[in-house]
């Protein structure tokens, strides 16, 4: 799998699954998604994808067919985030397992950002592990492992719950067994009651049927008796309202009759009322009048009495006024008496306190003291304890102690031996370094001498080559020459028809040590043409023409100095061979006025005759160059030195000079070559020799490390020694200390109890005192109380009599108002009795009228109730006939109705029943009927079974009756369970 | 008994996971000692070969099991001593830190590799090695680089920038090299 699309950090980060806003630099996802600017409205959502190719289907099994893979995350602002793989919505978990151990990923090694680096330096080294991790596909296996771990727990609880569901299960089969068991029982005894309850209801049915035939024909008989009693009724009541009519005539006679009567005779109770009433009104007045002397007479009795009753109060008062200032005194006195007696009580009782206080104190300090002497005592015995468990860890300790030092002097024995050894390697390196360092600068000496050999050798190589493109190439001369000499030398022929000898620098011979001085000088002339004839020169103009050659000057063997000015041609400036003569002078003159400068820096020497020119000429001779204007002296220097030669020679020279560069180059290279091999020996060594100073130095320094940690150890040991002893001696003190405190308690304790027992007896001796103190206290207070008690009854007595004495007053004046009252009241009864005994003698007088008015009207009313009397008993007795009739009528409706309600009962009986059928059986009664032997039938017996059969089925109580499927179900449960 | 022999055969069941997991574990043992000696080994070369000499290593912390070990750095760059690796120069650690994730690059090398701008504590010479160290690595992975470091950008094939025209809107540009040469030849 290959990245194609390189993205940003970010980007490739947030497709493979990054949720870290802030490696972003965001502070919320949201954050990378656009938010907009001036001319752009903001995205809802940011999309990144990474593309794979997969050319190899290495990847996960399900995208190997996959020639590329596409990896994208997509983010809305609401926060929802969508993954695809290829456009096909996955899980975070699917991107996750795909980049797994590719190192692409949140931890791998693949993105490394700015703070990454530093990251993992700084990092502890269990995290900077995961780098390795996820190299080495460690992460799958974790991922799997965590899995497995995950799986594992589940089966562990899923084995735990199969044992639970299991035991739960089989509880549950041997329960639904019983339940099964009732079940069916139950089952067949409902179907036997079921058939009965069939048999019985159909037999009730025909039972019933059979009812409802003999109650219809008894209706029918009744119906027609009811009809003839109701005909006779019919004429009865005709009769009967004949003498209610006549009756009623009679009563209106009889009642307008007793109205009078009852007017006149409540005219005759209406005077009688009248005057017994005033009979009565008068008896009224003469008794209150009678009642109202005798009050008067009583309230005069009264009066006097009142007035005595009030005299002896008043010297009750008296009495008792003296009584109370003498109890009052000698309460006084009883009062300062107790008081003097509470006094010494509460001295007594302060005493007692105080005693007491004293006793509480020094039971206190008993008790202090005593749990003082038992805590010493526990404390005691734990210090021995301590002690024991010290010198015990003591005695380890001190085993351990020496135990680490025999460790530390070991290891300083060693620590010794490695210093040494690591002085002995440090001797060994420092020698191996000055020797390197000599080595080092002998090197660098031989390597400059073949630094310099080797720049000889190149520049006389240079030189050569040089020369040699001087020879072949005329290197170094200008563009028109070089062409020139080139088509010359390319073309023979021409120039040999042209007369072309060569440039006038191949007939110079410069030595060439000073060839560098004299060039410059030369210079000017060394590029001039030498022709053999100057008669060719318009044939070399044309030629220089035709192949547009430039400027180049000539020198003619045969006539220098003699060259026609018009000798040019258009375009192409012909050189003129006037001014021949003229440079070359020049340059002569210039030659000699230099030379002696030359000379005195020896420049010149003459190789031939191992001597230095003793002028220009005899140099210019020997070196073969001729200033003078005649041809001879020209075609010597043509055939006496040419320069090509002498390059050669030259060359050869040099190339001889290379060679021996060369050898003596190869003779240092070697030299070097084994000066390096020594060199990287010794290098080697040292570098052998370092890393075991180093391995040293680390067993040195971790020897160090351990030592300083066993020394640190030992004088831990010692410390923990020296604080055991310090901790044995504390306790020692500790002991020795408690001792003496438990001695001082003991001996306190005995002088406290001393001091209890005395106090004791003077809290005794006290006590009593107090308690005889008290008896008389108690006395006086009994004294005092008693007369408190007749103080108070005196007291009450005088205030009673007070108040009997205002009462009196009051009741003597109230009985005073009604004496006046009754004598104002007996005046006016007096003038009423009068007026009442008028009023009843006229009342007499109309009575007799009214009474003789009543006797005639009460015969007459006799006659008439009689005659109505008569009426009555015929009525009556057409009525009891009536009601006879009516009551048969009655009877023999009720009779009727009863029947037609059992009739309808029997109906209603027949169809429950047939209900009750059709909802157990699809038979109906006929069919069921028709299978049973119906005379034979006992219905009386079959209800009894039927009753016994409820009974069985309802002293089974309840029944599961889903149990035997629910047994199955289980059963099924179980199985699958175990499968 | 059918009960017993399902109890029996979870528990079967729950002793291969145990199995599985013992299985997973010593398998990750071994995957991660063969990958820590051979990046150990790289990390040695990447890092004399970063440093020009010098010596590092990665050294396993002390723990029972081998897959609760840590994984410690020792360094000692070139005329320097043994030393703390928190004590190192930033360019120091940079290497150092660019070493290991190089070396664990040699043994298994990632489809691609996202450096965001660690060569910004690199000075020039240590930048050129930096660049030698990508360019030998880039044959076989793609490396995608975020940095300001010109010789860094040399090294691509296509250069990336990223500017701002208008302001909060992003653009990016691109070149490629070859191209480019082309043009200019």
């Amino acid at each position: 799998m290959a990245a194609e699309n390189p993205l940003p950090r970010g980007s490739s980060a947030r497709a493979s699954g990054e949720t870290s806003a802030k490696s972003m630099r965001g502070s919320g996802m949201e954050d990378v998604i656009f938010s907009g600017s001036s001319f752009h409205k903001p995205s809802g959502m940011a999309e990144v994808s990474l593309t794979f190719s997969n050319p190899k289907g290495d990847t996960l099994q399900k995208f190997a067919d996959y020639t590329e893979i596409a990896v994208t995350r997509r983010l809305y602002r609401s926060g929802e985030s969508i993954y695809m793989i290829n456009k096909i919505p996955v899980r975070l978990k699917d991107v996750r397992e795909l980049f797994m151990d590719t190192g692409i990923g949140g931890t791998g090694y693949s993105i490394v950002e700015q703070g990454r680096v530093e990251e993992i330096v700084s990092a502890k080294p269990i995290d900077r592990r995961i780098l390795i991790d996820d190299a080495a596909g460690i992460v799958k296996f974790r991922f799997k492992r965590e899995n497995a771990e995950k799986r594992l727990d589940e089966t562990t609880q899923n084995l735990l719950r199969v044992n639970d569901v299991l035991g739960a299960l089989s509880e549950q089969e041997d329960g639904l067994r019983e339940h099964v068991k009732r079940a069916e029982k139950y089952l067949d005894l409902q179907e036997q009651s079921g058939l009965l309850e069939r048999q019985h209801l159909c037999l009730s049915w025909h039972q019933a049927g059979l009812n409802e035939q003999k109650v219809q024909e008894l209706v029918q008989v009744h119906q027609q008796q009811q009809q003839d009693l109701q005909s006779e009724k019919s004429v009865d009541e005709t009769d009967l309202e004949r003498l209610k009519l006549e009756q009623t005539q009679l009563g209106t006679q009889v009642g307008e009759r007793r109205e009078q009567l009852f007017k006149t005779e409540q005219n005759i109770q209406e005077a009688e009322n009248q005057r017994e009433l005033e009979k009565q009104n008068l008896q009224n007045v003469s008794e209150q009048r009678q009642g109202q002397e005798k009050e008067l007479e009583e309230l005069k009795q009264s009066l006097t009495e009142r007035e005595k009753e009030r005299a002896d109060t008043n010297n009750r008062s008296m009495e008792l006024a003296e009584r109370l200032g003498e109890m009052q005194a000698k309460l006084v006195i009883i009062e300062e008496k107790r008081a003097e007696e509470n006094e010494t009580l509460q001295k007594s009782a302060e005493e007692t306190s105080v005693l007491q206080k004293r006793l509480l104190t020094v039971h206190t300090g008993l008790t202090n003291q005593t749990n003082q002497k038992n805590f010493l005592d526990e404390r005691l015995e734990n210090l021995t304890e301590r002690q024991q468990r010290l010198q015990d860890q003591q005695l380890s300790h001190k085993n351990l102690l020496q135990e680490v030092t025999l460790q530390v002097s070991d290891r300083e024995e060693q620590m010794v031996t490695m210093r040494l050894q690591k002085e002995k390697f440090s001797g060994k390196l420092a020698e191996l370094e000055s020797s390197i360092e000599d080595q080092h600068l002998k090197l660098i000496g031989e390597e400059k001498k073949l630094e310099d050999l080797r720049y000889q050798q190149s520049t006389a190589e240079s030189r050569i080559e040089s020369l040699q493109q001087i020879q072949t190439h005329y290197e170094g001369f200008s563009d028109s020459v070089k062409i020139f000499m080139q088509l010359m030398q390319d073309n023979p022929v021409t120039k040999k028809q042209l007369g072309v000898s060569g440039l006038l620098a191949d007939f110079i011979t410069v030595p060439a040590d000073t060839l560098d001085i004299v060039s410059p000088v030369m210079a000017e002339v060394l590029d001039w043409v030498v022709i053999e004839r100057a008669e060719m020169l318009p044939q070399i103009e044309i030629f220089c023409t035709e192949h547009e050659l430039g400027q180049l000057g000539f020198v003619a063997l045969d006539r220098p100095a003699s060259v026609p000015k018009s000798a040019g041609t258009k375009g192409i400036p012909l050189p003129e061979f006037l001014k021949f003569k003229e440079p070359l002078q020049e340059w002569g003159e210039k030659f000699f006025s230099r030379f002696a400068l030359l000379k005195d820096e020896n420049y010149f020497w003459n190789e031939a005759d191992k001597k230095w020119p003793d002028s220009p000429e005899e140099w210019l001779s020997s070196s073969g160059i001729c200033l003078s204007n005649s041809s001879a002296s020209m075609g010597k220097v043509q055939s006496g030195s040419l320069g090509f030669l002498q390059r050669q020679q030259q060359i050869i020279d040099v190339e001889t000079y290379v060679d021996d560069l060369q050898k003596k180059i190869n003779e240092f290279e070697s030299e070097l070559l084994t000066l390096r091999e020594r060199h990287e020996f010794l290098k080697e060594e040292q570098e052998t020799r370092e890393e075991e100073s180093r391995k040293l130095e680390f067993a040195l320094l971790s020897g160090n490390k351990e030592l300083e940690h066993q020394q640190l150890e030992e004088r831990r040991m010692q410390q923990t020694v020296s604080q055991l002893s310090k901790d044995s001696e504390g306790i020692f003190e500790e002991m020795d200390s408690s001792r003496l405190k438990e001695n001082t308690a003991a001996e306190t304790i005995i002088s406290l109890e001393k001091e209890r027992a005395e106090l004791e007896d003077k809290t005794n001796q006290l006590q009593e005192r107090i308690q005889l103190q008290q008896s008389r206290n108690d006395a006086i207070a009994e004294e005092l109380l008693a007369h408190r008690v007749s103080l108070t009854e005196t007291t009450e007595q005088q205030k009673n009599t007070e108040e009997k004495e205002s009462r009196l007053n009051k009741e003597y004046e109230e009985t005073s108002l009604r004496l006046e009252q009754l004598k104002t009241a007996l005046n006016e009864g007096e003038l009423r009795l009068e007026q009442s005994r008028n009023r009843i003698a006229e009342i007499d007088g109309s009575f007799e009228e009214m009474l003789e008015n009543r006797t005639s009207m009460k015969q007459e009313l006799e006659e008439d109730i009689q005659l109505h009397e008569q009426k009555n008993e015929e009525q009556t007795l057409l009525s009891q006939k009536l009601q006879e009739r009516q009551g048969h009528l009655e009877n023999s409706v009720s009779v009727s109705h009863q029947e037609s309600i059992r009739l309808t009962e029997f109906r209603l009986q027949r169809e429950q029943l047939e209900d009750q059928l059709r909802k157990i059986t699809e038979h109906t009664p006929e069919a069921i009927l028709s299978e049973m032997d119906v005379e034979a039938s006992d219905h009386k017996k079959m209800g009894r079974e039927l009753r016994s059969l409820n009974e069985s089925l309802n002293a089974m109580g309840a029944v599961n009756l889903a149990a035997p499927e629910e047994y199955v179900a289980l059963t099924e449960r179980i199985e699958d369970s175990n499968q | 008994m059918k009960i017993v022999i399902n109890d029996e055969d979870l528990q079967k069941a729950v002793d291969d996971l145990k199995e599985t997991i013992k299985d997973i574990n010593n398998e990750s043992r071994r995957r991660f000692r063969e990958m820590f000696d051979r990046v150990n080994e790289n990390f040695m070369n990447v890092f004399s070969s970063l440093f020009e000499g010098g010596e590092a290593k990665l050294v396993l912390t002390e723990s029972e099991d081998l897959l609760n070990a840590g994984v410690d750095i020792v360094a000692q760059p070139p005329g320097k001593k043994l030393q703390n690796i928190n004590l190192l120069s930033g360019g120091e650690k940079a290497l150092t830190a660019i070493s290991l994730i190089f070396a664990i690059f040699l043994v298994k090398p990632s489809p691609f590799c996202l450096l965001d701008e660690v060569d910004a504590p690199l000075d020039d010479v240590n930048v050129v090695r930096f660049n030698n160290l990508i360019t030998g690595l880039s044959y076989d992975s793609q490396f995608i680089i975020i940095t300001h470091n010109k010789k860094t950008m040399e090294i691509g094939d296509l250069l990336y920038g990223v500017t701002m025209e208008e302001p909060g809107i992003s653009k990016t540009v691109s070149v490629e090299f070859k191209e480019a040469e082309s043009l200019i030849a």
